[in-house]
């Protein structure tokens, strides 16, 4: 079942004997994110709205809303009147339409149920329903206030009843990011490193008023509780971030806790998100922890700051924040294809090189120009293969390779190497110590290189068929050798 | 919602909070969109409903553009409503179906805005990203 359907709705009294409370319920819903008032302040025009929704639109535009007239955010004051009215329609809502909905019902017969069951859109009853809203509206704040839900858990255990059958019973709440469900004091420490994907649900407005505006009504009445808590701590002033150097900017963003990387626009958009929060926190008659409100800016980090799937990575910060992507890449077009034309150019010639490589490995003819360079370079680490037994695969990788990737030319070099290694593994059970002859084979002449390569390409070369080709094995046994043996390919054979 | 809807007005597709297409007609008799329905694009960015969402008219093969004086041939809208300035954070998906049914209804003439070919030849901006002029109020 999709939850986003069961949000509770002004339209859900449309068809009941109640039908004028949808405009009373309209009314105590913000026009800005269409939910419950949270935290409602009125504007110096006399609007109201929820702090959050009030901060966010007047730090866009600095303008109400509602009738367009200029206004700051330090002109706002709270309205508990309108706070306390949503609380108690609230409390009021879950009974108020069960009756009004059991009431259609009995009057209607079998009609009206058939018409309710298409507006629910479940198969279960409408008291199921309404159950069940009324359970996640206590639910979500049960995780988002943990103080306020132990003073009515009483209220929480009378839901519990209705709603067995969609949650198990087992003490745990669920985390409102990612629905893993958990103790209820893991729950905020979850919420740090939750990397859920909200942004399914929705934007951060969305996600911030199912968790915080569905709220249970208050055990005791307002004026208690504003003595009990009185806002905590003093509102952030708002910064002129023109005077701001980047630094000092985000040196602020330090002092106020808060994620200071990124480049400067998202320092400014995460610093006034952060203001708009904490403030709005601060008008809350129900204020929440620090740690809460950081871990809503994370949430917004993820859907619309620096960690935003659009935002990307290097590049965002430094295009517009509605640069249009598509309109770029279509306005230049031609510059691209020019581009992606010259790059062809440059790769069909490697590819030809690529396919003479393999040619030659396949006939075991002998090397043409384009792998010469290659004969060059691998010849060497051949040789030393043959010297020291080296185990295979360790000769290509031991120096700076210029094959890397080429697995091709890799690929001729392992054989090599391990008809080399075979070679010499036999021949080594009779000359014990080869090290020291062996030096001279780094000086064969260039041609005496190139056989011993073609030699060593076909695959069927044996012991007995390579011995007569170097002739540096002829060498005396104990000479001593004209360079310093340089063992650097393998430590096994150092010892 | 879609049963509560304003006559006219109906939801088409709604699957994702990101974009929504919506049919519009016009209720009274204006000869120009007589007997006509138009398809309308909602695209919302992270940031509605503080920002504006992007509204277009879709053309299908059912779904002509409507004529008017500040609607482009590719489906642009030019209505101060939907530009940075003139949005506002009331706004709604049905009032802005609303404000552009009002808009086709009292519309009389059968035009398109004055240089709409080269606007649709050469703009290759986002909406929100055309910066109108608005000149005309009366509309």
């Amino acid at each position: 079942m999709d939850h986003r359907l069961d949000i509770a709705d002004s339209t859900d009294w449309i068809g009941t004997p109640l039908a004028p409370f949808q405009s009373l319920e309209n009314a105590l819903r913000c026009q800005v994110c269409k939910d419950f008032y949270d935290t409602p302040m009125i504007t110096s025009c006399s609007h109201t709205f929820c702090s959050l929704c009030i901060r966010k639109a007047l730090t866009s535009d600095g303008k109400c809303p509602a009738c367009r007239a200029s206004d700051q955010a330090s002109k706002l004051r709270r309205n508990w009147a309108v706070q306390e009215i949503v609380d108690a329609f609230q409390a009021a809502r879950p009974a108020a339409l069960k009756v009004a909905q059991e009431h259609g019902s009995l009057k209607e017969g079998r009609e009206g149920r058939r018409n309710k069951l298409k507006r629910g859109f479940q198969d279960t009853n409408p008291e199921d329903q309404e159950e069940e809203l009324s359970f996640q509206s206590r639910k979500t704040r049960s995780q988002s206030r943990r103080a306020a839900a132990a003073a009515s858990s009483q209220e929480v255990d009378d839901i519990m009843d209705g709603e067995e059958e969609h949650q198990p019973d087992d003490g745990l709440v669920p985390c409102p990011i990612c629905n893993t469900r958990m103790k209820e004091e893991a729950v905020y420490a979850h919420l740090d490193r939750c990397d859920g994907q909200p942004s399914s649900q929705g934007r951060s407005t969305r996600s911030r008023s199912s968790a915080t505006t569905l709220k249970p009504p208050p055990r005791q009445s307002l004026p208690q509780q504003l003595k009990a808590t009185t806002p905590p701590s003093e509102r952030i002033p708002q910064l002129s971030y023109s005077i701001l150097k980047d630094n000092a900017l985000r040196k602020k963003l330090q002092e106020l806790g808060i994620a200071s990387w990124g480049p400067r626009p998202l320092l400014i958009r995460r610093h006034t998100e952060w203001v708009n929060l904490y403030n709005s926190n601060c008008d809350s008659s129900r204020p929440r922890s620090k740690r809460e409100l950081l871990a809503e800016l994370e949430t917004w980090e993820r859907t619309q700051g620096g960690s935003a799937p659009n935002a990307g990575s290097a590049p965002a910060g430094v295009m517009r924040k509605e640069f249009d992507g598509q309109a770029w890449a279509r306005s230049n077009h031609d510059h691209f294809e020019d581009l992606i034309a010259q790059a062809r150019k440059k790769m069909i010639p490697t590819d030809a090189a690529k396919e003479d490589q393999t040619g030659d490995h396949a006939t075991g003819t002998t090397q043409e120009p384009p792998d010469q360079d290659m004969g060059d370079k691998s010849k060497p680490a051949t040789v030393n293969g043959e010297r020291n037994t080296a185990p295979n695969g360790q000769i290509s990788g031991s120096r700076d390779n210029p094959y890397e990737g080429n697995e091709e030319a890799l690929s001729i070099i392992r054989k090599k190497v391990e008809a080399a290694n075979n070679g010499h593994s036999t021949r080594r059970s009779s000359t014990e110590d080869e090290d020291v002859p062996m030096a001279n084979a780094l000086l064969p002449s260039e041609q005496a290189r190139a056989e011993e390569m073609q030699d060593s390409i076909e695959p069927l070369s044996a012991p007995s068929r390579r011995s007569p080709l170097s002739p540096t094995r002829k060498k005396p046994m104990f000479s001593v050798p004209e360079e310093p043996v340089e063992d650097y390919e393998t430590e096994t054979q150092a010892h | 919602m879609h049963a509560h809807l304003p006559p006219g007005i109906t939801l088409v597709q709604a699957d994702n909070l990101d974009t929504w297409l919506m049919d519009i007609r016009v209720l009274d008799d204006n000869p120009i969109y007589r007997n006509q329905t138009y398809r309308l694009k909602f695209v919302f960015s992270g940031s509605y409903p503080i920002e504006a969402p992007e509204v277009t008219f879709v053309k299908t093969e059912s779904h002509p553009i409507p004529m008017h004086p500040h609607i482009y041939s590719n489906g642009i809208i030019c209505l101060d409503l939907l530009d940075r300035q003139g949005w506002s954070p009331v706004h709604n998906v049905e009032s802005v179906c609303m404000s552009l049914q009002s808009m086709l209804t009292g519309n009389t003439k059968n035009e398109r805005p004055e240089g709409d070919e080269s606007f649709v030849r050469n703009n290759r901006l986002r909406p929100r990203d055309v910066s109108f002029y608005f000149h005309d109020n009366t509309v």
